[in-house]
């Protein structure tokens, strides 16, 4: 809890995400309260009238399900406080499911169950201030959405990932938490163009705190903490999804540290990425700007390829980036003979703050590629290393790279030698009994139980990137 | 018909089962509609519908699906009766392939194991991880829609359709 006060008073990273509770107020896991099909015991079941729209839990339906599946487009759906032990599932297009007390609106999969939520194909649909835990899928789950919504939401010790959004677009995941899953505390894949923000989220002892595969476009992540997993911010490329390369995404203020976990459960490829803050792994044209990364084993921010076996599909050119996603899935694949190699491409890593990571502070790498040709730049970044050396000299940004800017090859970055590095790095912790963080008491939705349903909406909001700094650090 | 048919991507054992496939007619269990094979739509009279279908042998020809994260490509594919289609799964997450009438796993197995009808096919999650295969002939012309219970629902997420001519 210490770690969550610690944010009162950082104005970067908004009040909203700061804790509010006192060590005396966490909530231990939930034990086993009330079956699947039974109400749960609340606090305070509603003696009023029904009110038009609004679907109370489990006052007027003594199961989340049964409200959803009764639910009407523009309707409120209010949990109140209880452990819950159901999987959700969604395909009522513009609803609003709110719980009452983020804290105390408890989703728990009892290890059993698969996603917290899982929302299919409906658009619209907002999930606020509730908390999903121990489900061996997914807390929460967009698929297949044309807008989406995340407000105030906890994921915490879930099988996969924690707030997951997936061929979806027109997504706000904000003010929400995500600990315990081996693969991303937070996900935004196969989506060009996404127009989709993440703000003011905490990723803590996941695999990855973020992983985007195939995503972008009008993608933003800003004002955030990554700290404490495997590695920190990781877009990537790769054609076991669609819609490659990864590409277009800004990640602006945030602070990514610490992320060397050692013990957290964790996915192949985050014993891979183990030891880095923001690690590119194969996507391109992404702006990287203004965060604060320190303490790392491996690089701060770190420009590298994702070699692929196994491809499906052959690498596309520069001239088909700006293909969108739906045009994408239309054609047909060609199978390469062999692995792919996806490069950092077109990258830019500007005015970032960077200490203390251990094998360069910005860095580039490639495996075979001339670095020079890949087009990545950097410039004004406040740092004490790199790799290769002199990097901001050998890649500015607004002007041609050349083979004759500098010597590419004097401390190079060398990740072959990280596949080696993945074969003693510590192993997957079972992600059912991985040592976490107490559950956080985090700050609710403001006026949880009056704020009038508002569903998601396709266009997200705008953030003023101009106007953000680079933030304190926490701790 | 094809509970066995399933692989490691490199392995080459397969098929014999096929030379076993019923030869002769088979009889559905309450298709959903005169195309539909494993649909979920109920029939307009609420009762089962005995049917007939024609099967063929297999005929030597195949096709593949790739299974991907969280995709089937191609999503719709046609072919005609007696063609095995290959089931690739080239994701890293696990998946499954369940006729539409087919909750999740746990439904498809119990299909599997008291239906012995074109309409029964596919693969649960635990025998289908990241480079495994399936392999099914379609022995009996219809329409075999088909979706991943972990990622999708019937017609929305992870899902797919076959055409048998």
């Amino acid at each position: 809890m210490r770690l969550f006060r610690a944010l009162l008073g950082v104005s970067v990273l908004s009040v909203s995400l700061i804790a509010c509770g006192s060590d005396d107020d966490a909530v231990d896991a939930p034990s086993t309260e009330a079956p699947t099909s039974e109400a749960p015991s609340t606090e305070a079941p509603s003696t009023e009238a029904p009110v038009a729209g609004v679907l109370n839990v489990p006052a007027d339906y003594a199961t989340i399900q049964e409200a959803v599946d009764a639910a009407a487009e523009g309707d409120l759906i209010l949990i109140a406080p209880g452990t819950y032990k159901e999987a959700v599932q969604v395909t009522t297009d513009n609803i609003v499911i709110r719980g009452l007390d983020r804290n105390t609106v408890i989703m728990d999969g009892n290890f059993e169950l698969d996603n917290g939520f899982r929302v299919v194909g409906a658009s619209g649909v907002a999930i606020e201030n509730m908390t999903a835990m121990n489900y061996t899928k997914n807390g929460f789950f967009w698929t297949g959405s044309s807008s989406y919504r995340g407000s105030y939401l906890t994921a915490w010790r879930n099988g996969d990932y924690g707030i997951y959004a997936f061929d979806s677009v027109g997504g706000l995941l904000e003010y929400s938490y995500a600990a315990g899953s081996p693969d991303a505390g937070f996900y935004i894949g196969q989506c060009f163009p996404c127009d989709s923000v993440i703000r003011n989220v905490i990723a803590e002892h996941n695999g990855l705190g973020y992983s985007g595969t195939n995503s972008g476009g009008n993608l933003v992540i800003v004002n955030s903490v990554f700290r404490n997993n495997r590695a920190g911010i990781v877009p990537n490329s790769g054609s076991y999804e669609l819609c490659y390369p990864q590409r277009k995404t800004t990640i602006v203020g945030n602070l990514v540290y610490s992320n060397n976990q050692p013990d957290t459960p964790a996915i192949d490829v985050a014993i891979l990425a183990m030891g880095n803050g923001i690690l590119n792994a194969g996507g391109v044209q992404n702006i990287i700007e203004r965060n604060r990364v320190w303490d790392h084993d491996k690089t701060g921010i770190g420009l590298v390829p994702f070699l692929e076996e196994d491809a499906n599909d052959a690498i596309p050119g520069r001239d088909t980036w700006e293909t969108d996603c739906a045009t994408q899935k239309q054609q047909m694949p060609v199978i390469p003979d062999g692995p792919l190699l996806w490069d950092s491409q077109d990258n830019e890593v500007r005015g970032n703050v960077l200490e203390n990571n251990r094998r360069a502070d910005i860095a580039v790498g490639s495996a075979g590629s001339n670095l020079w040709e890949l087009g990545n730049c950097f410039a004004g970044n406040t740092f004490t290393t790199s790799a290769p050396l002199d990097l901001e000299a050998l890649a500015p940004c607004g002007s041609p790279l050349s083979e004759t800017t500098g010597d590419w090859l004097a401390g190079d970055l060398n990740v072959i030698t990280w596949l080696v590095d993945a074969e003693t790095a510590p192993p997957s912790v079972d992600w059912k009994t991985a040592t976490l963080p107490e559950l956080p008491q985090l700050e609710n939705m403001p006026d949880a139980a009056t704020a009038p349903a508002v569903p998601a909406n396709a266009t997200p909001p705008t953030i003023d990137l101009a106007a953000i700094v680079v933030p304190d650090k926490i701790d | 018909m094809g509970r066995m048919n399933r692989e490691s991507r490199n392995s080459t054992s397969i098929v014999a089962s096929f030379v076993l496939l019923p030869l002769a007619l088979m009889t559905a269990c309450a298709p959903d509609s005169p195309d539909a094979i494993g649909g979920s739509k109920p029939d307009d009279a609420g009762s089962a519908i005995t049917t007939t279908i024609a099967t063929v042998p297999p005929n030597g020809e195949s096709v593949t699906v790739q299974v991907l994260d969280n995709s089937y490509r191609p999503i719709d594919i046609e072919i005609v009766a007696g063609t095995e289609v290959v089931f690739d799964n080239r994701g890293r997450n696990e998946h499954n392939i369940l006729p539409d009438s087919a909750k999740d796993d746990a439904g498809l197995a119990e299909m599997l194991a008291t239906d012995s009808s074109p309409a029964a096919w596919g693969v649960v999650s635990t025998e289908f991880a990241p480079g495994e295969v399936f392999r099914h002939v379609f022995t009996a012309p219809g329409v075999y829609p088909y979706f991943c219970s972990i990622h999708g629902v019937p017609g929305v997420g992870m899902y797919g359709v076959i055409r048998v001519d």
